[in-house]
């Protein structure tokens, strides 16, 4: 290169040298976080339908190809309550929550089967349990009404016994 | 002059570079796009290219400006310069097809022109980390297309060396934008530290790099002082090698004293053709050849041998007391001065041809060629690497999806406010939450394109695809028509929505759409312009909100009124915000009332 080329270089080097560092280093060190990390907010979460608390023992359960983390508290003999969230996001729309007394044979809702709730990704969710499953523990159904199909089903554990939370099935 | 001929022609060289070249970015794209649904199952199949083409062009850059320097600094690496325009017209076709997947993806089925969209969509040229990235790229990409367009000789020919180097260094700002279009675009939304370590590693890389050779250039730019008769003493005549030249500098500019055959020649070291530096040349059948692309100047006229018409000036040369003197007033270019005699030719050296390669030589000597394999296996080696790597670090693609080829029908009644939606009865006993609310959306970036107002509280049959993530359900509606409601169903009528209370929430506004499912990702920067036409065009403003615990909600966007706020939220999409709100629960969905003036930046 003829000399007035390499000052070009040169010069702009010099300034590269400062600004290419300079919006790596602001870009990267002080990169905001989209969406913030804000600190639960228990009122809202609780009226929502989340747990923002969870109790002591949780239990995973393997439901096919399907894991879930549950929580069972009787809150007193005649009332308990569910915490569930599915451990992998689920690729199913609109999953929802219910309660049957029996284990269900087949692949379809039972008519009588109670709505507990809905799964909100891999949140935990606080569901009330019918006053027939501190005897009876029945099974939880997820159902996909947007697909109208039984995504999976698994029987609960007993909280007969259990004040602290549920047992693996 | 045979060889010159060759020299812009196409010779096996130039097939073995392109060849190489081709073939190493054909593996990188296709081997990008293929190893990234085997780590990633989410992976958006419309995103994968965006990232394979871009990163591709980003990595291809990044070599080309590594090979300038490393010639400078070992002249093995010469080869690899020799056809390195081909590089750089690849580097931008492979930019200009991330453009276009870009526009194809982001800015088509939107209510203006893909190209306006581009230009418009993000206007938030005084902030630095919602800054229009997308611009960087096309500043950066306009440069690589003016550069390919006037890369051929024949540019180089008619604007001169000096005018085409200079448009050439814009490489350096095309390289800047560049780094400035990753970091604030990438790099924004994929927070994975690899990632980020690549690309300060690479731009530290070319930093470096040319710092180094711009200083060592510089120190040999000092001037040669001058005798009293106005000469500079070049040095005793052996230790200007045979066949090679030293180089000196007088008046700022480099001068090629050249010793061949007995004789001294001095020409001026810079090549008409693009101004290389003919000093580190060598004379080959009597002439001077460019180390760069091998154009060829005798070295006692300085024009280029019949029929070629490059003419570089020549300075006179004497031989006093074993001493090379040069007269450093340059002759006008082309015109012949006498060589001066080496007085003792028996002392000459043998010729040097050890480490000298132009493209157009039939064999490399073993030694380079030896060493410009390494380096490329290396390079090669570490495309493969690259190939598994990146797509693994690109990651992020979210859990949601879009159903677009499975057609459904759902029935439910149909509500305008707060958007467009369907409120479907769930099965079971149900008590208090006894509907699922389905958000009703078009094609493309669009509201759905039914008569909403009319069949607003009716029950109605809607035909369309899902689109799902975390409980969040969309159509894309497809068609709509009133049915009779089931007279069985007590559930009839659903609630006009529980009130939660007023809080205080940190989030990011995303269109509803993209995030459930369309494309993932579906936020953050990179998706900011695809966001901003997607609520343009009617599609819900959703507010997403994570907390430290995982739970992530999203609340649909309303003024204090229950109305609409699309048009008010577009300059904010994409970045942290507190809004404070009412909240109301319509069964699965959430709805936040609040006026977008009172909505805060977070940063
Ligand atoms: S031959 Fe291209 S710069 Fe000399």
């Amino acid at each position: 290169m003829i000399r007035t080329r390499r000052l070009m270089h040169r010069q702009m080097f010099l300034l590269l040298a400062f600004l290419i560092p300079a919006l790596l280093f602001v870009g990267l060190a002080f990169r905001p976080d989209v969406p913030p990390v804000s600190k639960p907010d228990i009122t809202l979460l609780t009226k929502a339908g989340f747990a923002p608390t969870l109790p002591g023992n949780l239990t995973r359960i393997q439901a096919g190809e399907q894991g879930f983390e549950i929580g069972l508290e009787a809150k007193s003999p005649m009332t308990s309550s569910l915490i569930i969230r599915s451990v992998n996001p689920l690729l199913k729309p609109d999953l929802l929550v219910y309660w049957v007394p029996e284990s269900i044979q087949n692949h379809s809702l039972p008519e009588h089967a109670l709505l507990l709730g809905e799964l909100m990704g891999t949140s935990f969710r606080h569901m009330t349990l019918p006053t027939a499953a501190t005897t009876e523990p029945g099974s939880l159904v997820i159902y996909s009404l947007a697909h109208q199909e039984v995504f999976t089903h698994f029987t609960l554990p007993s909280l007969v016994g259990s004040e602290k939370g549920a047992h693996a099935s | 002059m045979s060889v010159a001929y060759r020299v812009v022609q196409w010779n096996p060289q130039k097939r073995i570079y392109d060849g190489i070249l081709l073939a190493a970015v054909a593996f990188y794209v296709v081997g990008f796009m293929w190893v990234t649904p085997l780590f990633d199952t989410n992976a958006d199949p419309m995103n994968v290219p965006i990232r394979a083409y871009g990163s591709a062009a980003f990595i291809l850059l990044t070599i080309i400006l590594s090979i300038g320097p490393l010639c400078r600094l070992d002249s093995r690496f010469l080869p690899l310069l020799y056809n390195r325009r081909h590089m750089g017209v690849v580097t931008c076709a492979l930019g200009l097809y991330h453009g276009y997947l870009v526009l194809n993806w982001y800015h088509k089925y939107g209510n203006i022109d893909p190209l306006v969209s581009l230009l418009a969509s993000n206007t938030n040229y005084d902030s630095f980390f919602s800054f229009p990235f997308e611009t960087l790229g096309i500043g950066a990409l306009l440069i690589l297309i003016v550069m390919a367009a006037t890369s051929h000789d024949f540019w180089l020919a008619n604007l001169t060396a000096p005018i085409w180097k200079a448009l050439h260094m814009g490489v350096y700002v095309a390289y800047t934008f560049l780094v400035g279009h990753v970091v604030l675009g990438a790099l924004q939304s994929n927070t994975n530290p690899i990632l980020a370590t690549f690309v300060v590693l690479s731009a530290f890389w070319i930093v470096c790099l040319h710092v180094v050779t711009a200083w060592r250039e510089n120190r040999h730019d000092q001037n040669t002082s001058l005798d009293p008769e106005g000469l500079i003493d070049v040095g005793p005549v052996d230790e200007v090698p045979e066949h090679r030249a030293k180089i000196i500098c007088a008046s700022g500019e480099r001068i090629a004293v050249f010793r061949y055959d007995g004789k001294v020649s001095a020409i001026s070291n810079a090549c008409q053709h693009q101004n290389g530096p003919l000093g580190e040349g060598q004379v080959i059948d009597g002439l001077v050849t460019c180390p760069w692309h091998g154009y060829q100047y005798d070295p006692a006229s300085g024009a280029s041998p019949p029929p070629f018409t490059e003419k570089i000036p020549t300075f006179a040369v004497f031989i006093r007391h074993g001493r090379v003197l040069l007269d450093p007033t340059p002759h006008p270019a082309g015109t012949p001065v006498e060589p001066a005699i080496v007085p003792n030719p028996s002392s000459t050296q043998s010729p040097d041809n050890q480490e000298f390669f132009v493209g157009y030589f039939p064999t490399m000597t073993k030694g380079m060629s030896r060493f410009i394999s390494r380096r490329i296996a290396v390079l090669l080696l570490a495309v493969v690497m690259l190939v598994f790597v990146l797509p693994v670090l690109h990651g992020e693609y979210h859990h949601a999806r879009s159903d677009f080829r499975d057609v459904r029908e759902f029935d439910g009644f149909l509500r305008a406010a707060p958007a467009p939606h369907i409120v479907v009865v769930r099965p079971g006993e149900t008590g208090k939450h006894a509907f699922s609310r389905y958000v009703l959306i078009g094609r493309g970036k669009s509201g759905p394109k039914i008569d909403v107002a009319g069949l607003d509280g009716k029950y109605v049959r809607v035909r369309g695809t899902l689109i799902y993530r975390d409980g969040g359900t969309m159509i894309s509606v497809k068609g709509a028509e009133e049915i009779p409601a089931p007279s069985t169903s007590a559930k009839t009528e659903p609630l006009d929505g529980e009130p939660l209370g007023t809080y205080t929430l940190q989030g990011e506004i995303v269109d509803s759409k993209c995030y459930f499912g369309t494309m993932r990702p579906g936020n953050t920067a990179v998706h900011r312009q695809c966001t901003v036409r997607c609520i343009a065009g009617g599609i819900p403003p959703v507010f997403l909100v994570r907390d430290e615990s995982g739970n992530t909600m999203s609340f649909l966007l309303v003024d204090s009124n229950g109305s609409t706020v699309n048009d008010r939220v577009l300059s904010m999409v994409a970045d942290p915000l507190e809004i404070k709100g009412e909240v109301v629960r319509l069964d699965n969905l959430f709805v936040l009332k609040a006026d977008p003036t009172q909505y805060r930046r977070l940063s």
